[in-house]
């Protein structure tokens, strides 16, 4: 299928919990959800080790807060161990190499739970859908994201190419520990 | 400052004064912009402050002994310890990591990225032993400081396989590739090139690596040529040879070069595979198109520089073509931006003006296709056969031989009319386009100027066809004076005139305004330097404030090549020396047969 949500293999896996294969007959708010993800509907995506939390603005706005577990000690090494080597981005072969190693990036839908302040009584309603959409494209943008969420927080390396966009530098220790 | 060779003080509100209060060479005050935190702290945003220069080798001598008061920030502190060290020829290596984003924040030429903290100390160092040694043999010696940072950067692109060179006609691509080319003396080295420009990186290779062995291998019998291949050895050849030849990719180079990469635009074409196939430690595309808007070239060109970091072409297609193009998606334009950004050096004149002179001046050495070859030949033949005569039936039939030459070299169409498409039978007019079309899809203006009424119109007609533009007008003696004015003004005035103007020389001399173009190509060669000039300064005058590149066009092995030396005085005419020369015509009518014969005769190929 020729999504925009999930062009990778690392968010594919949320685009699929969105759209889980197990669905006889495809859930009517899906539409909605996807159209809400396109037009920057979702804002506010916090990624955090294990929660995700985001703002989602259709008949007001409405914070999702989506939890999974992370990974223990020996499960985040094992990742950090796979992804050494790779610059900032990430090819797809690392996703396959986590899923053989029986570690796959994304939690199994069993163990995420979702919450929204909608009054809707549907779950999940159309704004957590549209969280998932969201959260599969960043995740295709950025796929160490998907480690970040799983509790490998510092995988990034620092870019070892000799010019770097700004749009990677770190605003944190800019002026080194003494201050300015 | 990687591209300028200096290091600039900023930080505070009059970085002059407070670097005389700390002891440090004030330097001249500027602004500068710099990859800074905004205000929240949370982004990092390009933003100008005041600044003051000073140059890398006094600038490291100072700090070297400098003690640094408590109040100086980290990025000064280490930047002492790290010009201590290049000082004493020390290693720097513990250092660089110390440095923090503020000790190398100044926004790059490219606009978009800054160099990283060990690019800045290898220029620092760089920039010391440059002036202490001033090694003239190196083609460093030459180059400008945006020049030398982009061989310093093409070196460093091996660690990830290579990079696309991609800055704007004028600013000196092919040099920065030589610099880099001497420098690799492990394995051979090839450069692939449109068969349109082999002879001006003969020509430029000669001039700027006189020491470096050069091996064209085109031709039927080409086939010896790669085996003679030593180590430092530069091996020529096109694309057409690069499609069909396995020879190439059966052997391991040092550092592989495509010039006008564009040509493997097409990820599926033969040529596209078979640069994918070529085996080297360091991959280097150039051109001079906006390819970060062309997003499957982009793939295409990466695929050969840094193969993987795109992912396969359907990922990459779905990942960002779609997004981008399609959904108009600034999040991933933006992504894709971060992921090949450090892959391409693309700077614009107009980012780089501060460091050029206010004209460029090159000349693009064209070779002769058969068909042209074949003609100019004849037609020596036939003049010599026929003999020239004495007195003044002398000059005018040797002035007419000059004539039919100057035509075959600018289009064999002009001399027999057969109708045939134009394409591929010049090698002025195939690299003419080519640089337009460039030019154009980079919004710059250019004007092409000839002294032949029937080139300008075969010209018009053929940019007209080739170029994404259903206006070429061009502008001669023969039209009205209401008619050329109303020329001038679309071309000059109105955002939306044409982005070509062709110009014939004669009218052109006085008078006209056009500082609308930054780039001026001279088509054929008028005998009189003086009247070049005057029509290039149609672009380069007074209101012009952005530099004018001047290309002038010349088939090589041709009287255009000998004309250019005895321009540029390589090159003078026996028997002329009489002290009343009044142009390079009238000396040449004053020539024996032989001299002639022996001035005009193609020379043999390979001979720079």
């Amino acid at each position: 299928m020729n999504s925009e949500f999930g062009t990778t293999a690392w968010g594919r896996d949320w685009r699929r919990l969105a759209e889980p294969t197990s669905l006889t007959r495809p859930d009517p708010a899906l539409p909605k959800a996807r159209s809400l993800a396109r037009r920057d509907h979702v804002t506010d995506v916090e990624l955090r080790p294990g929660e995700i939390t985001a703002v989602v603005h259709h008949s007001g706005s409405h914070r999702v807060r989506v939890d999974m577990p992370v990974w223990d000690r020996e499960h985040v090494e094992r990742a950090r161990e796979l992804v050494t080597g790779h610059g900032d981005d990430l090819p797809d072969t690392v996703h396959s190499a986590l899923v053989r190693a029986g570690q796959p990036p994304a939690p199994q839908p069993d163990v995420v739970t979702t919450n929204c302040d909608c009054t809707g009584r549907k779950r999940p309603c159309v704004h957590i859908l549209a969280a998932f959409f969201e959260i599969a494209r960043q995740l295709d943008h950025r796929p160490r994201l998907a480690l970040a969420l799983r509790g490998v927080e510092d995988s990034h390396s620092p870019p070892s190419t000799a010019r770097v966009p700004i749009g990677l530098l770190d605003p944190t220790d800019f002026y080194g520990e003494t201050g300015r | 400052m990687v591209e300028s060779d200096g290091f600039a003080w900023w930080g505070v509100d009059d970085p002059a004064g407070t670097a005389e209060e700390l002891g440090l060479p004030p330097g001249d005050e500027t602004s500068l912009t710099l990859a800074l935190p905004d205000s929240t702290g949370r982004r990092i945003t390009p933003r100008t402050v005041p600044a003051t220069l000073v140059a890398a080798e006094p600038a490291v001598v100072t700090l070297s002994s400098w003690s640094p008061p408590e109040k100086v920030g980290c990025s000064l502190r280490v930047w002492a310890r790290i010009a201590a060290a290049i000082h004493h020829g020390e290693p720097t290596d513990g250092l660089v990591g110390l440095l923090p984003t503020a000790g190398h924040a100044v926004l790059g030429l490219d606009r978009t990225t800054i160099w990283s903290a060990s690019a800045a100390v290898d220029a620092a160092r760089r920039a010391v032993t440059r002036a202490r040694t001033r090694d003239s043999s190196s083609p460093q010696a030459v180059l400008r400081p945006y020049q030398r940072a982009g061989v310093a950067w093409l070196r460093a692109a091996s660690e990830h396989g290579g990079g696309v060179l991609a800055d704007d006609m004028g600013l000196g691509k092919t040099v920065q590739a030589i610099a880099l080319l001497w420098e690799c003396r492990e394995q051979p080295n090839l450069v692939v090139c449109p068969t349109s420009l082999l002879g001006n990186w003969s020509r430029e290779l000669a001039r700027f690596a006189p020491d470096v062995d050069v091996l064209t291998h085109t031709g039927p019998d080409r086939s010896r040529t790669l085996e003679t291949a030593r180590p430092g050895t530069v091996v020529l050849t096109t694309y057409g040879v690069l499609r069909g030849d396995a020879a190439l990719s059966d052997r391991s180079w040092q550092a592989v070069v495509l010039d006008e990469a564009q040509q493997i635009k097409n990820p599926d074409s033969l040529g596209s595979r078979a640069a994918r196939e070529l085996r080297a430690e360091l991959r280097i595309a150039m051109t001079g198109t906006p390819v970060e808007n062309r997003l499957d070239e982009l793939w295409s060109l990466m695929a050969f520089t840094n193969p993987g970091l795109l992912g396969t072409h359907a990922r990459f297609r779905r990942r960002f073509v779609g997004p981008v193009q399609r959904n108009n998606s600034r999040a991933a334009a933006q992504r894709l931006h971060e992921i090949v950004g450090p892959h391409i050096l693309r700077r614009r004149k107009e980012d780089v003006a501060p460091e050029l002179p206010s004209k460029l001046e090159t000349s693009v050495v064209c070779a002769m296709t058969d068909e042209q070859e074949r003609l100019y030949r004849a037609s020596l033949n036939e003049a010599f056969e026929e003999g020239f005569g004495s007195g003044t039936s002398r000059r005018g039939r040797i002035l007419a031989l000059l004539t039919r030459l100057k035509q075959i070299c600018n289009h064999p169409e002009l001399v027999s009319a057969e109708g045939k498409p134009l394409a591929g039978r010049s090698g002025k007019l195939d690299r003419a386009t080519e640089m337009l079309a460039e030019l154009t899809s980079n919004g710059a203006r250019a004007l092409v100027f000839t002294q032949y009424r029937g080139t300008g119109e075969l010209l018009a007609e053929h940019f007209r066809d080739e170029l994404a533009t259903d206006e070429v007008p061009f502008l001669h003696g023969g039209l009205g004076t209401g008619a050329r004015q109303e020329i001038v003004t679309r071309f000059q005035d109105d955002p939306q005139g044409p982005a070509v103007l062709i110009l014939s020389l004669r009218a052109a001399g006085f008078g006209l305004n056009l500082t609308r173009a930054t780039h001026v190509l001279h088509y054929d060669r008028w005998w009189n330097p003086a009247v070049e000039d005057q029509a290039s300064d149609r672009a380069h005058r007074i209101g012009q404030d952005r530099t004018v590149t001047v290309h002038t066009l010349l088939t090589e092995r041709t009287l255009e090549e000998a004309i250019a030396e005895m321009h540029e005085g390589k090159r003078s005419l026996a028997g002329t020396a009489t002290g009343e020369s009044t142009g390079i015509d009238t000396d040449l009518t004053r020539l024996s047969d032989e001299q002639l014969h022996e001035l005009l005769l193609p020379r043999h190929e390979g001979r720079p």
